[in-house]
Protein backbone atom coordinates (compact mmCIF):
# COMPACT_ATOMS: atom_id res chain seq x y z
CA UNK A 1 0.00 0.00 0.00
CA UNK A 2 1.27 3.48 -0.65
CA UNK A 3 2.36 6.11 1.80
CA UNK A 4 -0.97 8.05 0.21
CA UNK A 5 -3.60 4.88 0.86
CA UNK A 6 -1.98 4.60 4.03
CA UNK A 7 -2.28 8.44 5.64
CA UNK A 8 -6.26 7.65 4.12
CA UNK A 9 -6.94 4.72 6.18
CA UNK A 10 -5.85 6.66 9.20
CA UNK A 11 -7.16 10.27 8.22
CA UNK A 12 -10.39 8.66 7.73
CA UNK A 13 -10.78 7.22 11.23
CA UNK A 14 -9.60 9.78 13.14
CA UNK A 15 -12.33 12.16 11.29
CA UNK A 16 -14.76 9.37 12.21
CA UNK A 17 -13.82 8.68 15.65
CA UNK A 18 -13.92 13.24 15.86
CA UNK A 19 -17.17 13.43 14.39
CA UNK A 20 -19.17 11.26 15.93
CA UNK A 21 -17.80 12.25 19.15
CA UNK A 22 -20.62 14.69 20.76
CA UNK A 23 -18.43 15.97 23.11
CA UNK A 24 -15.79 16.82 20.94
CA UNK A 25 -17.95 18.21 18.78
CA UNK A 26 -19.61 20.63 21.70
CA UNK A 27 -16.59 21.75 23.10
CA UNK A 28 -14.40 22.15 19.34
CA UNK A 29 -16.85 23.95 17.70
CA UNK A 30 -19.86 24.93 19.94
CA UNK A 31 -17.95 26.80 22.65
CA UNK A 32 -16.17 29.22 20.05
CA UNK A 33 -19.40 30.15 18.46
CA UNK A 34 -21.12 30.51 21.64
CA UNK A 35 -18.40 33.18 22.83
CA UNK A 36 -18.79 34.59 19.08
CA UNK A 37 -22.64 34.82 19.96
CA UNK A 38 -21.97 36.29 23.48
CA UNK A 39 -19.29 38.63 23.82
CA UNK A 40 -20.20 41.35 21.04
CA UNK A 41 -23.21 41.84 23.69
CA UNK A 42 -20.49 43.11 26.16
CA UNK A 43 -19.68 46.34 23.50
CA UNK A 44 -22.38 48.63 24.95
CA UNK A 45 -19.88 51.18 24.75
CA UNK A 46 -18.37 50.96 21.86
CA UNK A 47 -19.19 52.96 18.74
CA UNK A 48 -21.21 51.32 16.35
CA UNK A 49 -19.13 51.75 13.37
CA UNK A 50 -16.36 49.97 15.49
CA UNK A 51 -18.50 47.03 16.24
CA UNK A 52 -18.26 45.30 13.19
CA UNK A 53 -14.04 45.56 12.93
CA UNK A 54 -13.87 44.42 16.56
CA UNK A 55 -16.48 41.66 15.46
CA UNK A 56 -13.80 40.64 12.94
CA UNK A 57 -11.01 40.49 15.46
CA UNK A 58 -12.92 38.40 17.50
CA UNK A 59 -14.08 35.86 14.58
CA UNK A 60 -10.27 35.72 14.22
CA UNK A 61 -9.49 35.06 17.28
CA UNK A 62 -12.53 32.42 17.63
CA UNK A 63 -10.78 30.31 14.97
CA UNK A 64 -7.47 30.49 16.84
CA UNK A 65 -9.11 29.38 20.07
CA UNK A 66 -10.92 26.51 18.00
CA UNK A 67 -7.58 25.41 16.19
CA UNK A 68 -6.19 25.21 19.97
CA UNK A 69 -8.62 23.42 20.98
CA UNK A 70 -8.73 20.56 18.34
CA UNK A 71 -4.82 20.36 18.75
CA UNK A 72 -4.43 20.38 22.24
CA UNK A 73 -7.00 18.90 23.34
CA UNK A 74 -9.05 16.58 21.36
CA UNK A 75 -5.86 15.33 20.17
CA UNK A 76 -4.09 14.12 23.15
CA UNK A 77 -7.45 13.25 24.21
CA UNK A 78 -7.81 10.68 21.26
CA UNK A 79 -4.03 9.34 21.91
CA UNK A 80 -4.34 8.89 24.89
CA UNK A 81 -7.67 6.97 24.49
CA UNK A 82 -6.11 4.63 21.97
CA UNK A 83 -3.40 4.33 24.62
CA UNK A 84 -5.30 3.44 27.52
CA UNK A 85 -7.30 0.54 25.02
CA UNK A 86 -4.28 -0.46 23.96
CA UNK A 87 -4.04 0.09 20.95
CA UNK A 88 -0.87 1.43 20.14
CA UNK A 89 0.45 -2.48 21.09
CA UNK A 90 -1.76 -3.80 18.83
CA UNK A 91 -0.12 -1.19 16.07
CA UNK A 92 3.25 -2.11 17.21
CA UNK A 93 2.62 -5.75 16.29
CA UNK A 94 2.26 -4.45 13.16
CA UNK A 95 4.13 -3.33 10.18
CA UNK A 96 3.01 0.36 11.12
CA UNK A 97 5.53 3.25 10.84
CA UNK A 98 4.53 5.37 13.47
CA UNK A 99 6.11 8.39 11.62
CA UNK A 100 3.81 8.03 9.38
CA UNK A 101 0.32 7.09 11.38
CA UNK A 102 1.34 10.33 13.51
CA UNK A 103 0.93 12.26 10.18
CA UNK A 104 -2.11 10.90 9.23
CA UNK A 105 -3.52 12.00 12.49
CA UNK A 106 -1.86 15.46 12.22
CA UNK A 107 -3.33 15.83 8.93
CA UNK A 108 -6.79 14.73 10.31
CA UNK A 109 -6.27 17.38 12.96
CA UNK A 110 -5.61 19.74 10.20
CA UNK A 111 -8.95 19.19 7.97
CA UNK A 112 -11.29 18.78 11.50
CA UNK A 113 -9.68 22.30 12.71
CA UNK A 114 -9.74 24.06 9.01
CA UNK A 115 -13.33 22.72 8.17
CA UNK A 116 -14.20 24.52 11.90
CA UNK A 117 -12.35 27.63 11.18
CA UNK A 118 -14.18 27.85 8.04
CA UNK A 119 -17.00 27.38 9.51
CA UNK A 120 -16.91 30.04 12.44
CA UNK A 121 -15.58 32.82 9.18
CA UNK A 122 -19.01 31.76 7.68
CA UNK A 123 -20.82 32.58 11.11
CA UNK A 124 -18.66 35.49 11.78
CA UNK A 125 -19.23 37.26 8.44
CA UNK A 126 -23.05 36.29 8.82
CA UNK A 127 -23.18 38.22 12.54
CA UNK A 128 -21.42 40.99 11.05
CA UNK A 129 -17.80 40.76 10.86
CA UNK A 130 -16.04 42.93 8.67
CA UNK A 131 -12.39 42.40 7.27
CA UNK A 132 -10.04 44.55 5.25
CA UNK A 133 -9.77 41.49 2.46
CA UNK A 134 -7.87 41.35 -0.54
CA UNK A 135 -6.43 38.09 -1.98
CA UNK A 136 -3.29 38.61 -1.02
CA UNK A 137 -4.42 39.46 2.66
CA UNK A 138 -6.27 36.05 2.73
CA UNK A 139 -3.36 33.88 1.67
CA UNK A 140 -1.44 35.20 3.93
CA UNK A 141 -4.24 35.12 6.66
CA UNK A 142 -4.70 31.35 5.54
CA UNK A 143 -1.03 30.73 6.28
CA UNK A 144 -1.06 32.18 9.68
CA UNK A 145 -4.14 30.24 10.38
CA UNK A 146 -1.79 27.37 9.22
CA UNK A 147 0.88 28.02 11.73
CA UNK A 148 -1.99 28.29 14.84
CA UNK A 149 -2.77 24.35 13.70
CA UNK A 150 0.96 23.42 12.85
CA UNK A 151 2.02 24.61 16.69
CA UNK A 152 -1.45 23.15 18.66
CA UNK A 153 -1.05 20.05 17.05
CA UNK A 154 2.45 19.83 18.08
CA UNK A 155 1.97 20.78 22.01
CA UNK A 156 -0.87 18.58 21.71
CA UNK A 157 1.31 15.67 20.43
CA UNK A 158 3.86 16.65 23.69
CA UNK A 159 0.81 16.56 26.08
CA UNK A 160 -0.05 13.30 24.88
CA UNK A 161 3.18 12.22 25.04
CA UNK A 162 4.11 13.27 28.51
CA UNK A 163 0.55 12.74 30.29
CA UNK A 164 -0.92 9.63 30.87
CA UNK A 165 -4.68 8.80 30.48
CA UNK A 166 -7.42 10.36 28.44
CA UNK A 167 -8.97 12.78 31.10
CA UNK A 168 -5.67 14.28 32.33
CA UNK A 169 -4.41 14.53 28.89
CA UNK A 170 -7.45 16.34 27.72
CA UNK A 171 -8.47 18.39 30.38
CA UNK A 172 -4.20 19.34 30.60
CA UNK A 173 -4.65 20.94 27.03
CA UNK A 174 -7.77 22.17 27.80
CA UNK A 175 -5.97 24.33 30.42
CA UNK A 176 -3.09 25.28 28.26
CA UNK A 177 -5.49 26.45 25.50
CA UNK A 178 -7.34 28.79 28.22
CA UNK A 179 -4.05 29.93 29.91
CA UNK A 180 -2.53 30.72 25.68
CA UNK A 181 -6.17 32.80 25.44
CA UNK A 182 -6.19 34.63 28.38
CA UNK A 183 -2.54 35.83 28.81
CA UNK A 184 -1.13 35.66 25.47
CA UNK A 185 -3.18 39.39 24.68
CA UNK A 186 -6.62 37.13 22.81
CA UNK A 187 -9.00 37.84 25.18
CA UNK A 188 -7.30 41.07 26.95
CA UNK A 189 -6.24 43.84 24.62
CA UNK A 190 -1.94 43.36 24.30
CA UNK A 191 -1.85 46.88 25.56
CA UNK A 192 -3.10 46.25 28.82
CA UNK A 193 -0.75 43.21 29.82
CA UNK A 194 2.21 43.49 32.27
CA UNK A 195 5.79 43.11 30.57
CA UNK A 196 6.49 39.45 31.05
CA UNK A 197 3.29 38.38 29.35
CA UNK A 198 3.54 41.09 26.13
CA UNK A 199 7.17 38.93 25.63
CA UNK A 200 4.80 35.81 26.38
CA UNK A 201 2.59 36.90 23.59
CA UNK A 202 4.94 38.01 21.13
CA UNK A 203 6.87 34.30 21.72
CA UNK A 204 4.65 32.07 21.42
CA UNK A 205 3.73 30.95 18.01
CA UNK A 206 0.01 30.33 18.24
CA UNK A 207 -0.83 34.28 19.77
CA UNK A 208 1.85 35.66 17.70
CA UNK A 209 0.31 33.79 14.60
CA UNK A 210 -3.54 35.23 16.05
CA UNK A 211 -2.34 38.68 16.16
CA UNK A 212 -0.87 38.72 12.50
CA UNK A 213 -3.82 37.84 11.24
CA UNK A 214 -5.67 40.19 13.29
CA UNK A 215 -3.40 42.87 12.35
CA UNK A 216 -3.52 42.06 8.74
CA UNK A 217 -7.19 42.02 8.22
CA UNK A 218 -8.33 44.05 11.02
CA UNK A 219 -5.37 46.85 11.45
CA UNK A 220 -3.02 47.82 14.48
CA UNK A 221 -5.14 49.18 16.78
CA UNK A 222 -6.51 45.98 17.42
CA UNK A 223 -3.80 43.91 18.29
CA UNK A 224 -1.21 47.32 19.95
CA UNK A 225 1.83 46.02 17.95
CA UNK A 226 3.39 45.39 14.65
CA UNK A 227 3.74 41.47 14.27
CA UNK A 228 4.99 42.05 10.52
CA UNK A 229 8.99 42.50 11.58
CA UNK A 230 11.03 39.97 9.94
CA UNK A 231 12.36 38.43 13.66
CA UNK A 232 8.82 38.09 14.77
CA UNK A 233 7.75 36.31 11.13
CA UNK A 234 10.82 34.25 11.46
CA UNK A 235 10.12 33.63 15.12
CA UNK A 236 6.59 32.32 14.97
CA UNK A 237 7.55 30.49 11.68
CA UNK A 238 10.59 28.64 13.44
CA UNK A 239 8.67 28.09 16.77
CA UNK A 240 5.56 26.87 15.25
CA UNK A 241 7.52 23.76 13.21
CA UNK A 242 9.90 23.33 16.05
CA UNK A 243 6.94 22.36 18.25
CA UNK A 244 5.83 20.45 16.09
CA UNK A 245 8.79 18.42 15.22
CA UNK A 246 9.57 18.07 18.84
CA UNK A 247 5.57 16.59 19.16
CA UNK A 248 6.35 14.23 16.33
CA UNK A 249 10.00 13.22 17.98
CA UNK A 250 8.33 12.74 21.66
CA UNK A 251 4.85 10.88 20.38
CA UNK A 252 7.00 8.42 18.00
CA UNK A 253 9.31 7.59 21.11
CA UNK A 254 7.18 7.29 24.36
CA UNK A 255 3.37 6.78 22.73
CA UNK A 256 4.73 4.03 20.73
CA UNK A 257 6.45 0.71 22.55
CA UNK A 258 8.84 -1.16 20.31
CA UNK B 1 11.38 -27.57 9.58
CA UNK B 2 11.71 -24.69 12.06
CA UNK B 3 9.87 -23.64 14.89
CA UNK B 4 7.09 -21.58 15.27
CA UNK B 5 8.50 -19.79 17.77
CA UNK B 6 11.70 -20.24 19.15
CA UNK B 7 12.69 -18.47 22.16
CA UNK B 8 16.24 -18.97 23.76
CA UNK B 9 17.75 -18.07 27.43
CA UNK B 10 15.48 -14.77 27.35
CA UNK B 11 15.68 -12.25 30.05
CA UNK B 12 14.13 -9.18 30.99
CA UNK B 13 14.68 -7.00 33.56
CA UNK B 14 12.80 -3.43 34.96
CA UNK B 15 15.53 -1.84 37.33
CA UNK B 16 16.53 -4.13 39.86
CA UNK B 17 13.49 -6.61 39.03
CA UNK B 18 14.20 -10.01 37.14
CA UNK B 19 11.03 -10.10 35.11
CA UNK B 20 11.91 -12.70 33.49
CA UNK B 21 14.69 -15.29 33.58
CA UNK B 22 16.30 -17.17 30.96
CA UNK B 23 13.35 -18.07 29.45
CA UNK B 24 13.94 -21.41 27.00
CA UNK B 25 10.63 -22.11 24.83
CA UNK B 26 10.07 -24.02 21.53
CA UNK B 27 7.07 -24.31 20.09
CA UNK B 28 6.42 -26.27 16.68
CA UNK B 29 4.24 -25.12 13.70
CA UNK B 30 0.39 -25.70 13.97
CA UNK B 31 0.49 -25.92 18.11
CA UNK B 32 -1.92 -24.35 20.57
CA UNK B 33 0.13 -23.48 23.15
CA UNK B 34 -1.08 -22.05 26.55
CA UNK B 35 1.07 -20.27 29.28
CA UNK B 36 -0.39 -20.04 32.27
CA UNK B 37 0.70 -17.97 35.63
CA UNK B 38 -0.15 -15.67 38.61
CA UNK B 39 -0.22 -11.35 37.83
CA UNK B 40 2.98 -10.49 37.85
CA UNK B 41 4.84 -14.22 36.82
CA UNK B 42 6.32 -12.62 33.41
CA UNK B 43 3.79 -13.92 31.14
CA UNK B 44 2.74 -10.47 29.62
CA UNK B 45 6.12 -9.56 29.35
CA UNK B 46 7.10 -12.64 27.62
CA UNK B 47 4.30 -12.21 25.19
CA UNK B 48 5.12 -8.25 24.51
CA UNK B 49 8.61 -9.13 23.83
CA UNK B 50 8.15 -12.18 21.28
CA UNK B 51 5.67 -9.79 19.16
CA UNK B 52 8.56 -7.18 18.92
CA UNK B 53 6.46 -4.53 21.37
CA UNK B 54 8.96 -4.42 24.02
CA UNK B 55 13.21 -5.57 23.62
CA UNK B 56 14.35 -8.14 25.88
CA UNK B 57 18.07 -7.07 27.82
CA UNK B 58 19.30 -10.32 26.30
CA UNK B 59 18.31 -13.83 25.08
CA UNK B 60 16.98 -14.71 21.08
CA UNK B 61 13.41 -15.14 19.80
CA UNK B 62 12.58 -16.26 16.35
CA UNK B 63 9.39 -16.21 14.63
CA UNK B 64 9.53 -18.85 11.77
CA UNK B 65 12.86 -18.89 11.54
CA UNK B 66 13.02 -14.89 11.64
CA UNK B 67 14.98 -13.02 14.77
CA UNK B 68 12.30 -10.79 15.87
CA UNK B 69 14.84 -8.08 16.70
CA UNK B 70 16.78 -8.25 12.80
CA UNK B 71 14.14 -9.24 11.33
CA UNK B 72 11.06 -7.22 12.54
CA UNK B 73 9.51 -5.82 9.49
CA UNK B 74 9.74 -9.86 7.97
CA UNK B 75 8.15 -10.82 11.52
CA UNK B 76 4.98 -8.28 11.87
CA UNK B 77 3.77 -9.17 8.78
CA UNK B 78 3.29 -12.98 9.88
CA UNK B 79 2.18 -12.24 13.96
CA UNK B 80 -1.10 -11.04 14.97
CA UNK B 81 -1.63 -10.09 18.55
CA UNK B 82 -4.84 -9.65 20.89
CA UNK B 83 -3.79 -7.65 23.55
CA UNK B 84 -5.80 -7.70 26.86
CA UNK B 85 -7.36 -4.82 26.33
CA UNK B 86 -10.16 -3.90 23.81
CA UNK B 87 -8.23 -1.90 21.39
CA UNK B 88 -11.49 -1.73 18.72
CA UNK B 89 -12.51 1.50 18.28
CA UNK B 90 -15.80 1.49 20.14
CA UNK B 91 -17.10 4.82 18.13
CA UNK B 92 -16.50 2.77 14.89
CA UNK B 93 -18.32 -0.31 13.20
CA UNK B 94 -17.15 -3.98 13.47
CA UNK B 95 -16.63 -3.46 9.66
CA UNK B 96 -14.80 -0.09 9.73
CA UNK B 97 -12.74 -1.64 12.39
CA UNK B 98 -11.55 -4.73 10.28
CA UNK B 99 -11.29 -2.44 7.50
CA UNK B 100 -8.93 -0.55 9.25
CA UNK B 101 -6.23 -2.98 10.42
CA UNK B 102 -6.79 -4.61 7.56
CA UNK B 103 -5.26 -1.10 5.93
CA UNK B 104 -2.87 -0.44 8.36
CA UNK B 105 -1.64 -3.83 7.71
CA UNK B 106 -0.84 -3.13 3.89
CA UNK B 107 -4.14 -4.33 2.04
CA UNK B 108 -5.65 -1.96 -0.58
CA UNK B 109 -9.21 -1.04 -0.16
CA UNK B 110 -11.23 -3.16 -2.11
CA UNK B 111 -9.06 -6.64 -0.78
CA UNK B 112 -9.41 -4.64 2.37
CA UNK B 113 -12.94 -4.48 2.17
CA UNK B 114 -12.80 -9.01 0.85
CA UNK B 115 -11.44 -9.60 3.59
CA UNK B 116 -13.31 -7.68 6.16
CA UNK B 117 -16.25 -9.40 4.99
CA UNK B 118 -14.99 -13.03 5.54
CA UNK B 119 -13.58 -12.56 8.44
CA UNK B 120 -16.98 -11.07 9.87
CA UNK B 121 -18.80 -14.02 8.31
CA UNK B 122 -16.08 -16.58 9.82
CA UNK B 123 -16.24 -14.64 13.27
CA UNK B 124 -20.36 -14.74 13.22
CA UNK B 125 -20.66 -11.05 12.98
CA UNK B 126 -21.79 -9.94 9.92
CA UNK B 127 -25.47 -9.53 10.87
CA UNK B 128 -23.86 -7.02 13.40
CA UNK B 129 -21.00 -5.51 10.99
CA UNK B 130 -22.88 -2.08 10.68
CA UNK B 131 -23.28 -1.70 14.14
CA UNK B 132 -20.43 0.71 16.24
CA UNK B 133 -18.57 -1.38 18.64
CA UNK B 134 -19.90 0.63 21.46
CA UNK B 135 -23.25 -1.36 21.04
CA UNK B 136 -21.04 -4.76 21.22
CA UNK B 137 -20.98 -7.12 23.81
CA UNK B 138 -17.84 -8.42 25.33
CA UNK B 139 -17.76 -11.73 23.37
CA UNK B 140 -18.56 -10.04 19.88
CA UNK B 141 -15.89 -7.32 20.64
CA UNK B 142 -13.26 -10.05 21.49
CA UNK B 143 -14.17 -11.84 18.58
CA UNK B 144 -13.78 -9.04 16.19
CA UNK B 145 -10.68 -8.32 17.90
CA UNK B 146 -9.47 -11.99 17.04
CA UNK B 147 -10.09 -11.27 13.21
CA UNK B 148 -7.75 -8.66 13.09
CA UNK B 149 -5.46 -10.94 14.13
CA UNK B 150 -6.39 -13.73 11.42
CA UNK B 151 -5.55 -11.24 8.03
CA UNK B 152 -3.89 -12.93 5.36
CA UNK B 153 -0.33 -14.03 5.79
CA UNK B 154 -0.46 -14.28 9.57
CA UNK B 155 0.51 -17.66 10.82
CA UNK B 156 0.97 -17.27 14.45
CA UNK B 157 -1.42 -15.76 17.02
CA UNK B 158 -0.51 -14.28 20.06
CA UNK B 159 -3.30 -13.94 22.96
CA UNK B 160 -2.95 -11.99 26.13
CA UNK B 161 -5.48 -13.14 28.41
CA UNK B 162 -8.38 -13.05 25.29
CA UNK B 163 -11.43 -14.46 27.53
CA UNK B 164 -11.18 -12.19 30.35
CA UNK B 165 -14.52 -10.46 31.39
CA UNK B 166 -16.60 -13.11 28.84
CA UNK B 167 -19.40 -15.36 30.82
CA UNK B 168 -19.15 -19.14 30.39
CA UNK B 169 -20.93 -19.34 27.89
CA UNK B 170 -19.22 -17.06 25.43
CA UNK B 171 -16.11 -18.04 26.69
CA UNK B 172 -16.89 -21.59 25.96
CA UNK B 173 -17.75 -20.41 21.96
CA UNK B 174 -14.73 -18.13 21.56
CA UNK B 175 -12.43 -21.17 22.72
CA UNK B 176 -14.29 -23.06 20.37
CA UNK B 177 -13.23 -20.62 17.51
CA UNK B 178 -9.58 -20.25 18.64
CA UNK B 179 -9.50 -24.36 18.18
CA UNK B 180 -10.80 -23.89 14.65
CA UNK B 181 -8.56 -21.49 13.44
CA UNK B 182 -5.84 -23.26 15.00
CA UNK B 183 -7.50 -26.97 13.16
CA UNK B 184 -7.02 -24.90 9.94
CA UNK B 185 -3.06 -24.64 10.43
CA UNK B 186 -2.36 -21.56 12.55
CA UNK B 187 0.23 -21.80 15.50
CA UNK B 188 -1.88 -20.36 18.39
CA UNK B 189 0.25 -19.31 21.63
CA UNK B 190 -2.22 -17.84 24.76
CA UNK B 191 -1.36 -16.31 27.68
CA UNK B 192 -4.17 -17.04 30.35
CA UNK B 193 -4.65 -17.31 34.43
CA UNK B 194 -7.89 -19.62 33.97
CA UNK B 195 -7.24 -23.71 33.79
CA UNK B 196 -10.26 -24.48 31.55
CA UNK B 197 -9.26 -22.34 29.20
CA UNK B 198 -5.54 -23.91 28.87
CA UNK B 199 -7.58 -27.36 28.53
CA UNK B 200 -8.19 -26.68 24.68
CA UNK B 201 -4.21 -26.43 24.02
CA UNK B 202 -2.22 -29.10 22.53
CA UNK B 203 0.27 -28.03 25.32
CA UNK B 204 0.69 -26.45 28.20
CA UNK B 205 3.67 -23.93 30.60
CA UNK B 206 3.62 -22.83 33.53
CA UNK B 207 5.30 -19.84 34.76
CA UNK B 208 6.16 -18.57 38.30
CA UNK B 209 8.89 -16.00 38.76
CA UNK B 210 9.88 -15.10 35.62
CA UNK B 211 10.45 -19.46 34.73
CA UNK B 212 8.56 -21.73 32.73
CA UNK B 213 8.88 -24.72 35.83
CA UNK B 214 6.32 -27.14 33.87
CA UNK B 215 5.38 -27.99 30.53
CA UNK B 216 3.23 -30.51 29.03
CA UNK B 217 0.79 -31.92 27.37
CA UNK B 218 -2.77 -31.00 29.88
CA UNK B 219 -3.51 -34.49 30.69
CA UNK B 220 0.10 -35.75 30.71
CA UNK B 221 0.44 -32.81 33.33
CA UNK B 222 -2.16 -33.93 35.35
CA UNK B 223 -1.37 -37.63 35.00
CA UNK B 224 2.08 -36.69 36.33
CA UNK B 225 1.15 -34.62 38.94
CA UNK B 226 -0.47 -37.88 40.81
CA UNK B 227 -3.36 -36.24 41.44
CA UNK B 228 -6.91 -38.10 41.31
CA UNK B 229 -9.23 -36.37 43.11
CA UNK B 230 -9.60 -33.22 44.62
CA UNK B 231 -11.79 -32.59 47.79
CA UNK B 232 -13.50 -29.50 48.71
CA UNK B 233 -14.66 -28.29 51.86
CA UNK B 234 -16.79 -25.75 53.43
CA UNK B 235 -16.76 -24.98 57.13
CA UNK B 236 -18.52 -22.31 59.05
CA UNK B 237 -15.30 -20.76 60.11
CA UNK B 238 -11.43 -21.51 59.71
CA UNK B 239 -8.57 -21.47 61.89
CA UNK B 240 -5.18 -23.68 62.23
CA UNK B 241 -6.45 -26.13 64.45
CA UNK B 242 -9.40 -27.03 61.65
CA UNK B 243 -6.30 -26.32 59.43
CA UNK B 244 -4.20 -28.82 60.66
CA UNK B 245 -7.37 -31.63 60.96
CA UNK B 246 -8.01 -30.90 56.87
CA UNK B 247 -4.31 -31.21 56.56
CA UNK B 248 -3.54 -34.51 58.02
CA UNK B 249 -5.68 -36.11 54.88
CA UNK B 250 -3.87 -34.64 52.60
CA UNK B 251 -1.68 -36.91 50.20
CA UNK B 252 1.18 -34.33 50.17
CA UNK B 253 0.01 -32.57 53.16
CA UNK B 254 -0.43 -29.25 51.15
CA UNK B 255 -3.47 -27.53 52.04
CA UNK B 256 -4.77 -24.60 50.67
CA UNK B 257 -7.19 -21.95 51.92
CA UNK B 258 -10.28 -20.98 49.90
CA UNK B 259 -12.97 -18.22 50.81
CA UNK B 260 -15.42 -21.05 51.87
CA UNK B 261 -12.90 -23.64 53.52
CA UNK B 262 -10.32 -25.66 52.53
CA UNK B 263 -9.20 -27.71 49.28
CA UNK B 264 -7.05 -30.82 49.14
CA UNK B 265 -5.63 -33.24 47.47
CA UNK B 266 -6.57 -36.78 48.17
CA UNK B 267 -5.76 -40.30 46.59
CA UNK B 268 -8.76 -42.11 47.96
CA UNK B 269 -11.53 -39.44 48.40
CA UNK B 270 -14.24 -41.86 48.66
CA UNK B 271 -12.95 -43.26 51.97
CA UNK B 272 -11.70 -39.75 53.13
CA UNK B 273 -14.06 -37.48 52.89
CA UNK B 274 -16.25 -39.33 55.99
CA UNK B 275 -13.65 -39.85 58.02
CA UNK B 276 -12.30 -36.22 57.33
CA UNK B 277 -16.35 -35.37 58.24
CA UNK B 278 -15.91 -37.22 61.96
CA UNK B 279 -12.61 -35.70 62.37
CA UNK B 280 -14.22 -32.18 62.22
CA UNK B 281 -17.03 -32.78 64.45
CA UNK B 282 -14.24 -34.15 67.00
CA UNK B 283 -12.90 -30.47 67.14
CA UNK B 284 -16.12 -29.14 67.33
CA UNK B 285 -16.17 -27.90 63.32
CA UNK B 286 -19.39 -28.91 61.52
CA UNK B 287 -18.98 -29.35 57.97
CA UNK B 288 -21.44 -27.12 55.52
CA UNK B 289 -19.93 -28.60 52.54
CA UNK B 290 -17.68 -31.36 50.96
CA UNK B 291 -17.33 -32.90 47.38
CA UNK B 292 -14.27 -34.02 45.25
CA UNK B 293 -13.71 -33.55 42.00
CA UNK B 294 -11.31 -34.52 39.52
CA UNK B 295 -8.39 -32.31 39.13
CA UNK B 296 -8.29 -28.94 36.96
CA UNK B 297 -4.63 -27.42 35.66
CA UNK B 298 -4.87 -25.14 37.87
CA UNK B 299 -5.05 -27.34 40.47
CA UNK B 300 -1.80 -28.92 39.12
CA UNK B 301 -0.25 -25.46 39.42
CA UNK B 302 -1.00 -25.15 42.41
CA UNK B 303 0.55 -28.59 43.17
CA UNK B 304 4.10 -27.20 41.25
CA UNK B 305 4.08 -23.77 42.37
CA UNK B 306 2.18 -23.75 45.78
CA UNK B 307 0.27 -20.87 44.21
CA UNK B 308 -3.50 -20.08 43.21
CA UNK B 309 -4.51 -18.72 39.79
CA UNK B 310 -7.04 -16.93 40.81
Amino acid sequence: MTTLNFLATVVGKSLKEFTRERMVIIWTYAVPLFFLAVLPMMYGGVPAEVVPRLKGALTLTMVTFLVMTAGQSNLPGSIAKDTERGLYLKMASMPVSPWKESLGRIIATCIFSLAGSALMLVVGILYGAVFNVCLTDILVAAGFIFLTVVASVGVGLIIASLVKGESASTHTGVAITLITYFLGGMALPYTSLPEALKVFARLHPITSANASMVFLLEGESYIGYNPFSAVQIFTTVALSFLVLVVGIKLYSNLCWRR
Amino acid sequence: MTSAIAVEGLFKRYGDLDVLRDVDLDIGRGEFYTLMGQNGSGKTTLISIVTGTSPPTRGRVEIHGHNILDESEKVRRIIGYVPQENFSSPTLTGHENLVYFARLFGLVKSEANRVTEQLLERMGLTEDAKKRVSDYSGGMRKRLEVATALLPGIKVLFLDEPTTGLDPSTRKGFLGTLKEVNEEGATIFMVTHIGEDAEVASRVGFMDRGKIVLEGEPDRLKERSGLQNVIEIETPFKGKEIASVVRSFSIDGRLQETDEGYMLYSDKAEEAMPRLVRALDGVGCGVERIEKRTPSLEDVFFKATRKRLR
